[in-house]
């Protein structure tokens, strides 16, 4: 297991565990978070991850964060997974993404995460998941 | 930049030189970076296995299988860009897998410009390209085809400098 995502196991451990203080470990104070790339503005710095990180616990259940395949290169960790966890009304949300991790030392300093909000709202609508949605999650997950 | 100039930064630069030299499957996608540029669709093809899985949508359309599918949907695009200028700012590497990062930007034939930042994985069989996944946010494309106009967000993130 490289460095990098051995770090990243252990904030997938927290977050699923709801731990944010834990999650937030692991983050650099000057974080910058693109937690929807390009789709929305990132959130700079760690009480700002926190509050996004408060609001996205709420509406979050069951979160089964899965990750497929990673690579390393220097202080950046790339990774391909999904986000799968039920929504208050009961709505399985699973929105395969792929990402990039910046580190700075042992902690996170930059995140930036590549997914399709789309796909999101559709299946937080209720929507069941797409063959096409599917078909990107029927993988093993990363050693 | 286009391909031969950023070609031309790595010979000018002794650490992405060796950063280079250690990659296998970036010179690929490099070649067609380059033929895309020109918008040669076989030299795209070259590098690809006939059962390839083209999954460039993210999950919001139905994944393109096979070359001829994928010919099809390239020989589509190609009549309405006019100009792209489609870059990597980062990359790595992992067995057979090369994970990507960078934005496919273009101006379509009727005025529109469009810049997609995203991120990606080939899977190689052997030299040839078998699985390409790549993950963005469909609506920002939809939206600028239309003529939407460039957020500051996306701006900024084109300011990287390419790989």
């Amino acid at each position: 297991m490289g460095r990098c995502y051995g770090i990243l196991r252990q904030v997938i451990e927290a977050w699923q565990a709801k731990d944010i203080d834990r999650v937030l470990s692991f983050m650099d104070d000057d974080i910058v978070w693109h937690y929807a790339a390009a789709a929305m503005p990132p959130v700079r710095g760690k009480e700002a991850a926190r509050k996004l990180l408060d609001r996205f616990h709420g509406d979050m259940h069951g979160i089964q964060w899965r990750i497929f395949a990673y690579a390393e290169s220097g202080d950046r960790l790339f990774i391909e997974g999904v986000d799968d966890y039920r929504t208050s009304d009961g709505n399985r949300v699973a929105a395969p993404y792929a990402g990039v991790l910046e580190f700075r030392g042992d902690l996170i300093i930059g995140w930036r995460d590549y997914v399709d909000l789309g796909v999101v709202a559709q299946q937080k609508s209720g929507e069941p998941l797409s063959k096409q949605v599917a078909g990107l999650l029927d993988r093993p997950q990363a050693e | 930049m286009t391909a031969a100039a950023a070609a031309g930064a790595l010979a000018a630069s002794p650490a992405l030189s060796k950063e280079s030299s250690m990659s296998r499957l970036y010179p690929t996608l490099q070649a067609i970076i380059a033929a895309w540029h020109k918008q040669d669709v076989e030299g795209v093809l070259v590098h690809v296995t006939d059962d390839i899985v083209w999954r460039n949508s993210s999950g919001f359309a139905p994944a393109i299988r096979g070359k001829a599918a994928m010919r099809t949907a390239l020989q589509g695009m190609a009549p309405v860009i006019k100009t792209n200028n489609w870059r990597i700012f980062d990359y790595a590497e992992s067995q057979d897998r090369l994970f990507m990062e960078g934005v496919d930007e273009f101006w379509l034939t009727t005025g529109e410009h469009v810049a997609i930042p995203y991120a990606g994985v080939l899977e190689f069989r052997g030299p040839l390209v078998h699985e390409w996944r790549e993950y963005f946010d469909g609506r920002i494309s939809a939206a600028m085809k239309a003529g939407a106009p460039m957020t500051d967000e996306i701006k900024s993130m084109l300011a990287r400098p390419v790989k």
